[in-house]
């Protein structure tokens, strides 16, 4: 009996701190004096019809884990004759944008490559890792420290992958040949916008993120709000930053020249932001601390990260370059989708839903309709692409990108039959 | 996002820098979001040194021209 009284006691202290501010022990480091990120490895190889394909993983829990890694096993067993060679399609995977459930597939492909892909599945989806995380929540010894340190909830998500998946892997692992680009995807408290897990990102912040935890990344993309507690990042270009920040040009044309704001608002935005992290000159904005969420609050389809690495002057993919410069004309885009339309029972009820159901679609629904959006725009983008490759032969200025073809393959966990979905 | 098209013009073969980026090369029509950049040379000797660049409304056959020389 005195068990359960304590139990329940620790469970209210752990209710209670839930409610509170908690000062997080902070998982990233700074960047060493004179040193910065270093950029992705070269994506483009040198047959530039080679097929060069992106993946966006969306959220969407486990279910986005297994579709991912469905569509993987599949790119896997595909290959395409190169000179007479057959190379499996997954080996031209360059860039994998994810958001939440998405983001565990994403870097584990990222970490172990195609051989050791299935370990995923034995190793993690197989077992019920939710459950093993309610158990621990209800664990007399997590209550204790949830209430009585610094110790978060999503501290024990971040745990749980690095103890069952991850066995404390860091992004610098991530860095062995023919890796894709990772790009994990979070939703930053402050400013609302998407926070990507990137060298360039990292290089704002004045931070390594080769010494940073893949666990870390995952939680911060898959903390989902209420159910779990945001993840905190340290700014250290708000402290003495003694790197060698590379770049920066683009952030100070968007925001000096009279017009971006005007003409393209979204760049202007991201720039404004990167200024902001920078603590740039007349930031508009201070972010000390990063506070980061689900990244399916802002961007459930990582569809903004994989534009941007696709067609941003800037981005150090270099991927518009080697467009422009025809070393890729063959280009494939899949958008997986795991966002479920499923019945949530609320129609066939004539009571008034309750506090948790009107949570869960004040929630939820926003993020359906930021997806469909999403998608919508990355189409516009792929017939843009399209059309300009099939430009006509007297066009002036004798374009490098005649002959781009983009392939834009969406895949919906809507489009499977009920049987399928099992 | 919109598209749009920018031709540099140089009379010889040099990468397109925007706003400090590679983004192609000389003599050849760039794709580039619409925005307002910087643009530059690679390697110097090429006047004017950069040229303030706003695209909109451009199309695939009438790119923006800019003439470095």
């Amino acid at each position: 009996m005195r068990a359960i009284i304590a139990g329940g006691l620790l469970a209210l202290l752990a209710i209670l701190g839930a409610a509170c501010d908690t000062i997080p022990d902070y998982p990233n480091k700074p960047l060493a004096a004179g040193t910065s990120n270093p950029p992705p490895a070269d994506l483009i190889g040198a047959d530039p019809n080679a097929p060069l394909i992106l993946i966006a993983f969306s959220g969407g829990g486990s279910r986005a884990a297994t579709l991912g890694l469905g569509v993987l096993d599949e790119l896997a067993s595909q290959s395409y004759p190169a000179r007479g060679t057959p190379v499996a399609l997954i080996d031209r995977v360059k860039v994998v944008s994810s958001v939440s459930g998405g983001s565990v597939v994403a870097a584990w492909f990222g970490l172990v490559g195609p051989a050791r892909l299935d370990e995923l599945e034995t190793d993690f989806l197989e077992r019920d890792n939710m459950k093993t995380l309610e158990w621990e929540a209800t664990d007399p010894l997590t209550l204790a420290r949830l209430s009585l340190s610094s110790y978060t909830r999503i501290d024990a998500l971040r745990d749980l992958l690095d103890r069952e998946l991850f066995h404390g892997a860091r992004f610098a692992d991530l860095r062995r040949p023919g890796a894709p680009l990772l790009v994990m995807n979070a939703s930053d408290m402050e400013s609302g916008e998407v926070f990507a897990f990137t060298p360039q990102r990292f290089d704002d912040l004045c931070s390594d993120l080769d010494q940073l935890p893949l666990s870390v990344a995952v939680a911060a993309s898959a903390a989902f709000p209420v159910a779990l507690s945001p993840m905190s990042l340290r700014n250290y270009s708000y402290e003495d930053c003694k790197a060698a920040i590379p770049g920066g040009g683009w952030i100070t044309a968007e925001l000096t020249l009279p017009l971006p704001r005007y003409i393209n608002l979204e760049e202007y935005k991201r720039a404004r932001y990167a200024n902001a992290l920078r603590n740039g000159k007349d930031a508009y904005r201070n972010e000390h601390y990063l506070h980061l969420l689900d990244g399916g609050l802002v961007d459930n389809q990582g569809v903004q990260s994989l534009t941007e690495v696709l067609v941003s002057p800037h981005s150090p993919a270099r991927i518009l370059d080697a467009i422009n410069s025809g070393r890729v004309r063959r280009i494939v885009v899949i958008a997986v989708n795991a966002r479920a339309d499923s019945d949530n029972g609320v129609g066939a009820n004539a009571a008034v839903p309750g506090l948790l159901k009107v949570v869960n679609t004040v929630i939820g629904a926003p993020i359906d309709s930021t997806t469909a959006r999403s998608n919508a725009s990355l189409q516009d983008l792929v017939d843009t692409l399209n059309a300009s490759g099939t430009s006509p032969a007297r066009a002036p200025g004798k374009p490098l990108f005649a002959g781009l073809r983009v392939y834009s393959i969406p895949v919906d966990f809507d489009q499977f039959l009920p049987e399928q979905r099992q | 996002m919109s598209v749009e098209y920018l031709l540099v013009v140089y009379n010889s073969d040099r990468d397109v820098l925007a706003d400090g980026d590679r983004v192609g090369v000389t003599n050849h029509t760039i794709l580039l979001a619409s925005d307002e950049y910087i643009v530059t040379l690679s390697g110097d000797g090429y006047a004017p040194a950069s040229a303030d660049v706003v695209l909109a409304g451009t199309s695939i056959m009438r790119p923006k021209v800019v003439v470095f020389t």
